[in-house]
């Protein structure tokens, strides 16, 4: 993995940052009530689509709006300026500058002056000043903001105050009211003495030459009007055509991004408005106002038919209060410059694939940002094609490229493989409190696989070889079913594919096991799609056959991929495609097939079971935990929970944050266990704290890892896999 | 193109200024901190104008042209009470100021929102550097939404939008350090609304 030992003690230390693990903790846990609170009323999907279909609509007609724009600011009187990069900002502003031979810049927020690097390159010209009080704080330690929204949100109080002592040359308490005044004071004196105004701007509509800038603090408003000179630094994605596409953006913007209605202030400028000759009047001249556009990858980004999507952003940051990663290690770590899933979406583009690189890797595609995007961004399976890109630039390093790029992609070596590992892993085997075998530690090199959860002991005979001597007794036969068992299950737990086969049988389907290898997701998720995709192939052809009424998955990252990934995989390939098609409308994941069967039996869901294992004297406590693949890829919520309510012999309850990610994420916990732990921590923390005896989940992986992890702390409670609960074999 | 002041309220949605949308208005604002306060008349309003600015205990308040309020009648009275109401457009002194009085042409019910053609430097002094701004606005340019504010600028400029128009939603404020929510950074911390009914 391409995750070197500078990074991991970068996450390590963001880890051990118990200021920065309280600020976005906390912040995280209480942004999802707010933000929901003042979108009360709204239907957040719709605003969303709307302003998806406006920043695409602009994407795709950006140089026509562009020009529109330009003309209409130099209809006005102000200066427009195409910089294709940081450079040429640098040199245009350098000459903005020694025209007026001014001295003092005041600067209020810009990702995209940041993304530059421009306070650094205009230092022996002019002197920057900060003017946000997030950024005017750490502009004083030279870092980069942490956040897009909150740049000082990873500094305590106590350390702002040590910054304003350094900056003011006097000892400032930690009180906040007194720090922010001392900011007002400071910053005012720059405002009164600066020669020039830079700020960014939210939103350009073409059609009137109006740019809208979105501040609290107002800011943005004396930059705008005290200095004579204002520059605005416009990216080429703040293009919007119309002066009505203004209201989705301001409606949606506060409230994604502060839990707000509107920020203080919305300042909307078309022109150079009057303004003091000479900074103090009494005469009034014109403003002397430049408009930068500013390319650097931007138009490569919104010319691109997949990643045009990134420009949908309107820089809310919310994915990031979301993010289960990023709250546990903060923009710096995950993110550079752009924090969070975004940022190492926009990095790669803005700056470069290599700057990406490790920032790309932390993402575990839960999928939690994409619900809260307010620009309806598919920030994960976006994140899944950079990783791709990336990938084709600086390849895997060697021993996992030869498993990615051999081994997954030859069937037979495969397959040898995890057969080798069911006896290779047997002398560590133990039996853990729930009957099962586990794995507790491993030797030499491997051990911190299987310190922070036990890993399980692999099957000596797989489920393609049990199913062949499985006797199915299928009463009334109503059809066919092919089930596709992925490696998990086949390998590590081939009980529940026959818990499976019981329950579909007692349904009225024969179940079949066709001819098959991993899904290639494992290779996708690492940045290889071209091997994924020659595992799509390997599998097809054996699940097209039309006797079958369904193909089934008892795993929803295998489902997702016959489901969505195997089409757009093959989607070249017209004759390929066609079949895949078929294959993903046929295929549901277990739950859902059960759900949907009983439904058209009129929803008769309590009987499932064929016997039960146990005589319970009363029902068994169960909680569910949701896969991210099956919660927020597929959609699939309610029937899970339905079907488990139902069942007599369970107690269906809820538990904390069911829906929370439990870290497995699968080659994620190798490539970065410091993450996966603190994930399944928390994880496993509020299933100790529930009441049920029993966790069910649809997924094997989090089935694989929540086993573990209750085993590694001796725990009572048991984690099952839906199949086996309505086989009753509790 | 330009500072039209007075041309807003003929461009006013059919709806504007119900006893509805006054209640809402005040409502959003006052949540968000605000003082809303509302007269029947020119001569009320001034002298509300006038009481606020004694309550605040300070010596020197400015204002930028206004056409709503008579601004010299504001000067003569609070002259009596030894305080300068200055309506000259000099920064330095404006920025001295404790208090600054300027007209806005529009209110936006769902938000406690008021907006300004801002063109004129001086309005954006005024309501800009003292820590505390009153702003007076007619009842009658009560809007509901944001989205019906933007069609009546695009109405009262004819798709030319003035060159400067602010949209100010509550005090200045930051949450910057820890998230704590802090009034008053580069803009006012308090801000008064008088709404009047002519
Ligand atoms: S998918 Fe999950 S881990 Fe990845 S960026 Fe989004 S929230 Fe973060
Ligand atoms: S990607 Fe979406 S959620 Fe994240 S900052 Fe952009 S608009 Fe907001």
């Amino acid at each position: 993995m391409p995750i070197d030992s500078g990074f991991k003690v970068r996450i390590n230390k963001a880890l051990n940052d118990s200021n920065l693990r309280g600020a976005l903790g906390k912040f995280g846990d209480v942004f999802p009530e707010s933000r929901a609170n003042v979108y009360q009323g709204i239907d957040f999907e719709e605003l969303r689509g709307l302003i998806a279909r406006n920043k695409s609509n602009a994407a795709s007609n950006m140089e026509a709006l562009a020009d529109q724009f330009e003309a209409n600011i130099i209809k006005r009187g102000g200066q427009v300026h195409r910089a294709r990069d940081g450079n040429d900002v640098f040199q245009i502003l350098k000459d903005i500058a020694k025209a007026r031979n001014a001295k003092k810049l005041v600067k209020s927020k810009s990702m995209a002056s940041e993304e530059i690097h421009l306070n650094q390159h205009m230092e022996d010209t002019l002197q920057m000043v900060e003017t946000d009080l997030g950024e005017w704080i750490i502009q004083q330690i030279n870092e980069k903001p942490s956040h897009m929204v909150m740049p000082a949100i990873h500094l305590s109080k106590e350390r702002c105050a040590e910054i304003f002592s350094q900056a003011l040359g006097y000892q400032v308490e930690p009180d906040i009211p007194t720090m922010v005044r001392l900011a007002r004071k400071t910053l005012r004196e720059h405002f009164m003495t600066a020669d020039i105004g830079l700020s960014g701007c939210n939103i350009a509509v073409a059609e009137t030459g109006t740019m809208v800038i979105f501040t609290n603090e107002g800011n943005a408003r004396l930059t705008a009007s005290l200095p004579p000179v204002h520059v605005i630094l416009v990216g080429y994605e703040k293009l919007a055509e119309k002066f009505s596409d203004i209201a989705p953006i301001a409606k949606a913007l506060p409230k994604s991004a502060t839990a707000q209605t509107l920020t203080s202030y919305v300042t909307m400028i078309s022109g150079p408005a009057e303004t003091l000759k000479d900074k103090e009047g009494p005469e009034l001249v014109k403003k002397e106002l430049h408009v930068i556009f500013l390319d650097n990858g931007r138009r490569e980004l919104l010319n691109d038919p997949i990643f045009k999507e990134a420009g949908q952003c309107i820089r809310c940051a919310s994915c990031l209060n979301v993010c289960p990663v990023y709250q546990l290690v903060g923009g710096h770590v995950f993110g550079h410059i752009y924090a969070g899933g975004i940022g190492s979406l926009l990095t790669g583009f803005f700056n470069s694939l290599q700057d990406t690189d490790k920032v790309q890797e932390m993402c575990i595609g839960c999928g939690r940002c994409r619900e809260f995007c307010p620009g309806k961004i598919d920030i994960p399976n976006l994140i899944l094609e950079m990783r791709n890109r990336v990938r084709k630039e600086i390849p895997l390093p060697g021993l996992q490229n030869f498993i990615v790029g051999s081994v997954l992609r030859n069937k037979g070596l495969f397959q040898f493989g995890l057969r080798q590992a069911s006896w290779a892993s047997a002398p560590f085997a133990t039996t853990g409190k729930d009957g099962n075998k586990y794995i507790r530690s491993l030797p030499f090199g491997f051990k911190k696989l299987a310190d922070w959860r036990s890993l399980p002991g692999f099957n000596s005979t797989p489920f393609r070889e049990k199913i062949k001597s499985l006797k199915q007794d299928v009463a009334n036969k109503k059809g066919k079913v092919a089930f596709f068992g992925g490696c998990v299950i086949d390998y590590a737990y081939p009980e529940i594919g026959e818990s499976l086969v019981r329950v579909l049988n007692k349904e009225g389907f024969e179940v079949v096991y066709p001819e098959q290898t991993c899904c290639g997701a494992p290779a996708g998720y690492m940045g290889r799609q071209d091997v994924a995709k020659e595992i799509a192939m390997q599998n097809l052809q054996q699940f097209s056959d039309d006797e079958f009424d369904y193909i089934v998955s008892a795993c929803p990252t295998c489902t997702v991929a016959l489901k969505e990934k195997w089409p757009h995989l093959l989607d070249s390939d017209k004759e390929s495609k066609a079949i895949a098609d078929v294959v993903a409308a046929k295929t549901l994941d277990f739950i859902k097939l059960m759900h949907t069967l009983k439904k058209a039996q009129g929803g008769a869901w309590d009987e499932v079971a064929a016997t039960c294992d146990i005589a319970c004297s009363a029902p068994i406590n169960v909680a569910y935990h949701d896969s991210c693949h099956l919660n927020r890829e597929l959609g699939i919520k309610e029937e899970p929970r339905e079907m488990l309510a139902a069942q007599r012999h369970l107690n269906f309850m809820e538990m904390e944050e069911a829906d929370r990610c439990c870290g497995f994420g699968g080659s994620y916990c190798i490539k970065l266990p410091e993450i996966s732990t603190e994930l399944l921590d928390r994880k496993l923390r509020n299933i100790e704290n529930s009441r049920a005896e029993v966790i069910a989940v649809d997924c094997p992986g989090c089935l694989m890892s929540l086993r573990g992890g209750l085993d590694t702390k001796r725990s009572n409670k048991r984690v099952l896999h839906s199949a086996q609960l309505l086989d009753g074999k509790y | 193109m330009g500072a039209c002041v007075g041309d807003w309220k003929f461009h006013m949605p059919e709806d504007a200024g119900t006893e509805e949308l006054f209640k809402l208005f005040k409502e959003k604002a006052e949540a968000l901190t605000v003082k809303v306060l509302r007269v029947a008349s020119k001569n009320e309003a001034e002298q509300a104008i006038v009481e606020e600015i004694k309550a605040t205990n300070i010596k020197l308040a400015v204002g930028a042209p206004m056409t709503l309020v008579d601004v010299l009648s504001i000067q003569e009275s609070l002259k009596g009470d030894g305080i300068d109401f200055s309506l000259d457009l000099d920064r330095n002194l404006i920025e001295r100021a404790q208090f600054g009085v300027s007209q806005f042409d529009l209110g936006i019910a769902e938000l406690g929102t008021i907006v300004q053609d801002a063109e004129s430097v001086h309005k954006r002094l005024v309501s800009m550097l003292p820590p505390t701004h009153l702003a007076i606005i007619s009842t009658k340019t009560i809007i509901d939404t944001f989205a019906a504010s933007l069609e009546v600028i695009e109405k009262v400029y004819n798709g030319e939008p003035s060159n400067f128009i602010a949209f100010v939603t509550g005090p200045s404020k930051t949450a910057d350090i820890e998230r704590v929510l802090t009034i008053g950074v580069h803009g006012p911390g308090r801000l008064i609304i008088v709404c009047v009914d002519e």
